[in-house]
């Protein structure tokens, strides 16, 4: 799964380059604005999904080359039998995901460790490959809020496996049990705030940036940390 | 000249003594201190319980063990915590699932804190790379105070499954833990 890739850094002018080519900010605007892609959002985005026993989700990928199909696919991501999880239907072709994460006990309503190395080794690596970096997207849908994972790094090796996912885990997992409330939930500010230590703090990869959503707008600002690891949010223009 | 070196040792044993903190403590504390279950909170649990659901048979052992928490390398600690090993067999006694041989450090369900409401259950976790990170939280307690017989709940929190996954396409994929179930201590 390990994976290399070089990009320009979005805002270096090239001769006759676009600054805006990637920015994070015009790529969720322009999704919003796309009928297809809101539809599945609200397709997901309901009391009832969830309270689904499993997860549900669409993967969004290239149009096939020579068939005439245009515009991004979103194919289901279907729920693996017998499991919670689903899949990112195979193929190098799916540049984004968008997700539930459901309302059981303990649930964790933003990204986990292994959202985000799917994020980075399946997303990021596909849109490299088949468009632009700065397509790659990862979007979590929940009761609590919604979430976006943009990539704008620019020379990056991308070094997650099993054990990078494991070393992951266990220090999300341990970070989440100081602020668990004695009920088994969580506030959501301090879950922002864990993930975005989690990005800093451990996983160390360039880049990787968290939008919040508005569930009925779409407005988006992205969650950053002071040096005082306080959340601060910037709106997106 | 005596008060001198008696004053110097007492020093050094107080600053080399590690700090000690009750086992619902969730802030952070300093390094290598140790969050130490003083209540023995944690012994009723340790053991081996049987179950069974689904034709399978499920064996875990419980043991409580003082972990080096170095998961942040700038803040390492001690914790007294639960470790579970579990196996599972079928109804010919078939061996599905075995990691009881696995190192204390490294078992496949890590305790992480007590839950008190609306009762008191210990909360484990469960991160399975050999099922392509499979992945659930554990909540067991006690039933009725009883000192044999002991609740298990697995919530499946596994989030998406990549064609790299050996079981990509297995159905129904594996699922080595059961989701309630009553277990006895044996």
């Amino acid at each position: 799964m390990n994976t290399v890739f070089y990009r320009i850094k979005p805002g270096c002018l090239r001769s006759g380059g676009n600054i805006d080519i990637d920015d994070p900010c015009k790529k969720i605007k322009n999704r919003f604005s796309e009928t297809k892609f809101k539809e599945k959002v609200a397709a997901i985005d309901k009391a009832e999904v969830f309270n689904y026993d499993h997860e549900m989700g669409f993967a969004a990928g290239y149009p096939p080359a020579n068939t005439g199909v245009a515009g991004t696919q979103y194919p289901p991501m279907e729920n693996v039998l017998g499991s919670h999880s689903v899949r990112l239907p195979d193929g190098n072709q799916y540049f984004g995901f968008m997700h539930s994460h459901n309302n059981k006990e303990g649930a964790v309503k933003i990204f986990s460790p292994y959202d985000l190395a799917t994020f980075l080794t399946s997303c990021v690596t596909n849109a490299n490959s088949g468009g632009s970096i700065g397509d790659a997207y990862a979007m979590v849908i929940t009761s609590e809020g919604n979430y976006i994972l943009q990539y704008t790094g620019f020379l990056s090796v991308v070094p997650v496996g099993p054990n990078v996912i494991s070393s992951w885990n266990e220090w999300y997992l341990k970070q989440l049990a100081k602020i668990q409330n004695d009920d088994n939930s969580f506030d959501q500010d301090k879950l922002e705030k864990v993930f975005l230590r989690f990005l800093k703090e451990k996983v160390q990869i360039d880049g990787v940036q968290l939008y919040k959503v508005e569930k009925l707008t779409g407005k988006a600002k992205e969650l950053t940390l002071d040096s005082n690891n306080n959340v601060v949010p910037v709106e997106c223009k | 000249m005596k008060k001198i070196f008696t004053l110097i040792a007492l020093q050094s044993v107080f600053f080399s003594c590690a700090q000690t903190y009750p086992l619902n403590t969730y802030s952070d504390v300093p390094n290598d201190a140790y969050i130490k279950d003083i209540n023995n909170e944690l012994v009723p649990y340790v053991g081996t319980w049987n179950g069974t659901w689904n034709n399978k048979t499920l064996s875990v052992q419980f043991k409580r063990i003082k972990k080096y928490q170095n998961y942040d390398n700038n803040n390492p600690y001690y914790q007294d915590v639960l470790i579970g090993k579990f196996k599972v067999s079928d109804s010919s006694e078939n061996i599905l699932f075995d990691n009881t041989n696995l190192p204390d450090n490294d078992t496949k369900i890590d305790g992480l804190r007590f839950i008190t409401q609306p009762n008191i259950r210990y909360k484990l976790y469960y991160f399975d790379n050999d099922i392509c990170g499979m992945s659930g939280d554990i909540y067991i307690n006690l039933i009725n105070g009883s000192s044999s017989q002991l609740n298990w709940k697995f919530v499946d929190t596994t989030d998406i499954i990549t064609s790299d996954c050996p079981y990509n396409n297995t159905n129904p994929f594996p699922q080595p833990l059961p989701a309630n179930i009553m277990l006895i201590k044996q």
